[in-house]
């Protein structure tokens, strides 16, 4: 960039005295304006044309600088089309169930392994993931946990749609969140497609001394509806696992023996996402999501 | 089918709650619930529009509810802020939130993401600035050039 603005200068003191002499050599207007005017271009003019030089080779600079600064997205972008997927399918899971019955207990228990005591109410939906592999195949689990209150129930009906598996959850230890098992259940079969599978989830089992609901009447209403079951407990972390674990087990058995149609809309399962979809699938934080779900 | 099922459902979502929204108003009827329904859906819009529609919805509920249905109420407000890129007025939202739930962690996360995107966009905003100043002192050190040179 020196070099050029050397050049530049040495270019322009020519060219500079060229027209000056030109000018003030120039018949038939009065000497006196030429001289002046000569003076003044001379004055003004060299100081800026070799900042011209140096302001135009600074504009090349930053024009690359530009390139680097929003490059990066299509660079990521493509880097994530060609680097291999570390899992195979991507399943996506709803957790439902009364207000203050664990569901996000449960599922940061799953993804954090931790317990989170005293959390508040879920607003609208959470979301969480995590991938596990079932028969050696990396399965990533994208989680949608909603609101269990009675004034979100509208909003988080969005969210059923698509699921391919649904954990339906409630309070061992409160019968009135059993009770209404009945019309959650009603709610997943209505939203989700029928190859949904759906695990009910006794939660708060460590509370064995505040037991209200039997685990022999839960798993026949279980057995009648043909869902899955398991009691578990968010605190110590018993059966959490295996609740997410049967419910995919279930899935890709499902997918094995090929009554889950992958290329259905609804399935829930995606399998080996390309990289547009996946990149779409795999941003999580839901103010992030574009386009209108509703 | 389940495809064309879908399809529609997408499209029948909307105006499901706007119906019931508009209904309930007309007949002078307009529960809180309602209206707030129809403000999430409209934030969830991809159009401005619906989103600034959905904000006002919501900055109307705000002194109407009660402490539970404020803290929803204030994260949609946030969350809305945040998708019209006003990011001032949402981190006021969920700053608020926080200051009566500190350790919710839904608040905080938005609060991390609205605040790195205002970092981002505050760089790439400094970037553009700063590339068109430098981009219009080199054109006029051109014109100024090609003037020199003419003459």
């Amino acid at each position: 960039m020196l070099r050029k603005i050397k050049r530049c200068i040495s270019d322009l003191a020519p060219i500079e005295e060229a027209t000056a002499k030109q000018r003030l050599s120039g018949a038939g207007e009065p000497h006196l304006h030429f001289t002046t005017s000569a003076r003044y271009h001379r004055t003004r003019s060299a100081p800026q044309s070799t900042d011209a030089c140096l302001l135009s080779g600074r504009a090349l600079i930053s024009a690359e600088i530009w390139w680097f600064l929003f490059s990066p997205p299509p660079l990521i972008s493509t880097i994530m089309a060609t680097a291999p997927y570390n899992y195979s399918y991507i399943f996506k899971y709803i957790i439902i169930g009364d207000m203050g019955v664990g569901k996000s207990c449960l599922l940061h228990q799953f993804t954090e392994k931790k317990f989170m005591a005293d959390c508040p109410h879920t607003i609208g939906v959470e979301f969480g993931t995590r991938i596990i592999e079932v028969s050696g195949q990396k399965i990533k689990l994208q989680i949608w946990d909603t609101a269990g209150q009675e004034r979100f129930r509208a909003v988080t009906r969005s969210y059923y749609r698509g699921a391919a598996g649904a954990l339906m959850v409630y309070d061992i230890t409160r019968r009135s969140t059993y009770n209404h098992l009945s019309s959650w259940l009603t709610d997943a079969r209505n939203l989700t497609n029928p190859n949904t599978v759906i695990i009910l989830i006794g939660n708060k089992a460590d509370l064995e001394a505040q037991r209200d609901v039997t685990y022999e009447e839960a798993k026949q209403f279980a057995e009648e509806n043909g869902l899955l079951f398991l009691e578990a407990s968010a605190k110590t972390g018993e059966n959490v696992e295996d609740a997410f674990l049967e419910a995919a087990k279930k899935i890709y058995q499902n997918i094995q023996d090929g009554s889950l149609d992958l290329n259905a809309a609804e399935s829930g399962v995606q399998h080996k996402p390309s990289a547009p979809q996946g990149g779409r699938l795999t941003s999580e934080p839901q103010p992030q999501r574009e386009g209108c779900g509703c | 089918m389940s495809q064309i099922m879908s399809g529609l459902g997408r499209r029948k979502k909307k105006p499901r709650f706007e119906k019931k929204y508009l209904a309930e108003q007309s007949a002078g009827s307009l529960s809180k619930s309602t209206q707030f329904e129809y403000a999430w859906c409209l934030i969830r819009s991809k159009y401005t529009a619906d989103i600034q529609k959905g904000a006002l919805l919501l900055e109307d509920l705000l002194p109407k509810g009660n402490k539970d249905e404020q803290r929803d109420y204030l994260f949609y407000l946030a969350v809305a802020h945040y998708r019209l890129k006003e990011y001032e007025k949402a981190l006021k939202y969920v700053r608020t939130l926080l200051s009566k739930e500190p350790k919710n962690t839904q608040a905080l996360e938005l609060e991390k993401i609205i605040d790195k995107k205002m970092q981002k966009e505050g760089l790439v905003g400094m970037a553009i600035v700063g590339g068109m100043a430098l981009g219009v002192a080199g054109l006029a050190g051109l014109i100024g050039l090609a003037i020199s040179k003419s003459k």
